[in-house]
């Protein structure tokens, strides 16, 4: 256990390091493993549960300021088409009340954002879309009354949801200060103020927020850090409202014959080599990496998903199952 | 999903498609609202095409459904008028919505959505033929339900500007339509041609779908 000792008072990187190491050991004779109430993956190590939490904590107060950008070189850029793949299937409208969990940097919180703002997914006041060929057919005879019909939801969305009435639209939830400071700092340079966006430090295991509060839930690559899995999507379930949506955006588990093993070698050889020369910290990569490989597979999660009370569960696959969205609605 | 909570909330939006269109999820949020949901429940209708594609699935069950029932009905008929009775039960199906149909027919050409359309579409004429008493298994089989496909889709078309009361010209036009298609289908049969009658739809479809986007909007 010394190597634990190390963790709680060294240095990210060599703590981490430390730990990861430990595999040798803990692989040999760990209880740890041998319990699996008592002990939780990190990565492909098993830690004592109260233990993860702080070397999360570190993992992600070592890669803070580098975060966004090792997401595009690891992923080639093709995280922003995920993150934006995420928000086009919420649809957020204005009005909704909107949650990011671990959204720390605000990837997610400020595309949803951005959606609301431009009305792209429907404006509140103004029911039809401007979509191709015949959307103007209808609109001709009957804009009157769509704007009344928008608005009695409005109303009634409105009369449901007292709690939202002094939320602004998005709430940035996240466990690590030295990750919301990174996005408070991105949030200032696009003039995103109070009335648009809080940020709350927050475990999602225990989140720091009425019953019934938001009309949807983000987390987007979070979950796999989260300790109690279980207790978070519990804690998901309780913060949204009736018809409220959940969403996650997680690696998932390769579905196509043969890319595994690309994906393997990539992720094995390339990931903690990025990490070591941009990052400075090839020990917070292989835990990024280890991490993927240890999160249950689609089908399973959609299990702990509906063993959570969502209903409706079910799941996308992008990049050929690199990583899935998962989707659930509140219904009572 | 327990399929009757989206059963409900698709029954809610259909109420709020007249007023609300069928894109931008105006409809499904004004639904969620009624039922006391949050307005991202509008989520369970999927997106915009998805949406008007539920509706087409759901219009297919009541068509297989009301069909089966009126078995004893259909009995005495020929097989031309049973298609043609089935037909008319589907596109009546549309009059409520008929003046936002041009805009759900352009969702459901989307390129996206455009395969699982046509699956919608094959789904109708097997419907439709198995009610006539079909029970092919040749090539025919395709040739029948390529041009009840083919019927459908003009017809449908020809609905849209439709002003006539009760829509009595488009009960013609697709009596018309159907003389065309047997006679087509007969033709095809002797010469023992599938390309020509899948390209005859095809082309009916592309001048069909081709024709959405010109057409002039109804007064």
């Amino acid at each position: 256990m010394l190597s634990l000792a190390r963790v709680r008072a060294g240095l990210a990187s060599p703590a981490l390091e430390a730990v990861l190491q430990r595999a040798a050991f803990s692989g040999a004779g760990g209880t740890d493993e041998q319990d699996p109430r008592r002990t939780i993956d990190f990565g492909f190590q098993h830690v004592p549960r109260e233990e993860k939490q702080t070397l999360v904590g570190q993992v992600f107060a070592s890669v803070a300021p580098s975060y966004d950008i090792m997401n595009d070189l690891m992923s080639g850029g093709m995280h922003r088409l995920w993150k934006d793949r995420l928000v086009e299937k919420l649809r957020p409208r204005p009005g909704q009340c909107h949650l990011d969990v671990a959204g720390g940097t605000g990837d997610v919180a400020f595309r949803v954002l951005d959606a609301m703002r431009t009305g792209q997914y429907g404006a509140p006041a103004g029911g039809l879309g401007s979509t191709v060929g015949g959307g103007s057919f209808a609109s001709s005879s009957s804009t009157g009354s769509s704007s009344t019909a928008a608005a009695a939801a409005g109303a009634a969305a409105g009369a449901g949801a007292p709690a939202s009435a002094q939320l602004p639209p998005v709430t940035v939830c996240d466990i690590n200060a030295a990750m919301l400071a990174e996005g408070r700092k991105k949030a200032e340079a696009r003039g995103a103020g109070p009335e648009s966006m809080q940020w709350v430090e927050g475990n999602a295991e225990a989140l720091p927020f009425e019953a019934g509060t938001f009309d949807s839930y983000t987390i987007a690559f979070g979950i796999r850090n989260v300790t109690d899995r279980a207790a978070a999507l519990r804690e998901a379930h309780r913060a949204l409202r009736p018809g409220g949506r959940f969403l996650c955006l997680e690696f998932s588990k390769v579905v196509v014959p043969g890319m595994q093993q690309l994906y393997d070698l990539y992720s094995f050889n390339v990931i903690p080599q990025i990490g070591r020369v941009v990052a400075n910290d090839a020990a917070s990569y292989q835990y990024l990496v280890e991490s993927i490989r240890m999160f249950p597979d689609q089908e399973s999660w959609s299990r702990m998903i509906e063993e959570a009370g969502f209903r409706g569960v079910d799941y996308e696959n992008l990049t050929f199952g690199v990583v899935a969205i998962h989707s659930g609605f509140k219904l009572a | 999903m327990p399929p009757q909570a989206r059963a409900e909330l698709l029954a809610a939006a259909l109420r709020h498609v007249p007023a609300c269109g069928w894109a931008g999820g105006a409809a499904a949020a004004a639904a969620a609202a009624e039922l006391g949901l949050s307005p991202a429940a509008a989520g369970m209708l999927g997106s915009d095409s998805q949406f008007v594609q539920l509706f087409v699935t759901d219009c297919n069950r009541r068509l297989e459904a009301e069909l089966a029932g009126m078995q004893a009905e259909l009995a005495p008929l020929d097989a031309r008028e049973r298609v043609q009775r089935g037909l008319r039960l589907r596109l009546g199906m549309l009059e409520p919505y008929i003046a936002s149909w041009p805009q759900a027919l352009s969702l459901l050409a989307a390129p996206a959505a455009a395969p699982h359309t046509l699956r919608l579409y094959a789904e109708l004429a097997d419907a439709v033929w198995h009610a006539a008493g079909d029970t092919s298994t040749d090539l025919s089989w395709y040739t029948k339900r390529a041009l009840i496909t083919g019927v459908y889709s003009a017809t449908e078309l020809y609905m849209l500007t439709d002003a006539s009361p009760g829509f009595a010209d488009t009960w013609a036009a697709l009596d018309r339509r159907l003389g065309d298609a047997l006679q087509l289908g007969a033709a095809a049969e002797e010469a023992g041609s599938l390309a020509g009658a899948a390209e005859g739809m095809a082309g009916m479809l592309a001048a069909g779908l081709g024709s959405i986007f010109r057409r002039p909007p109804p007064l």
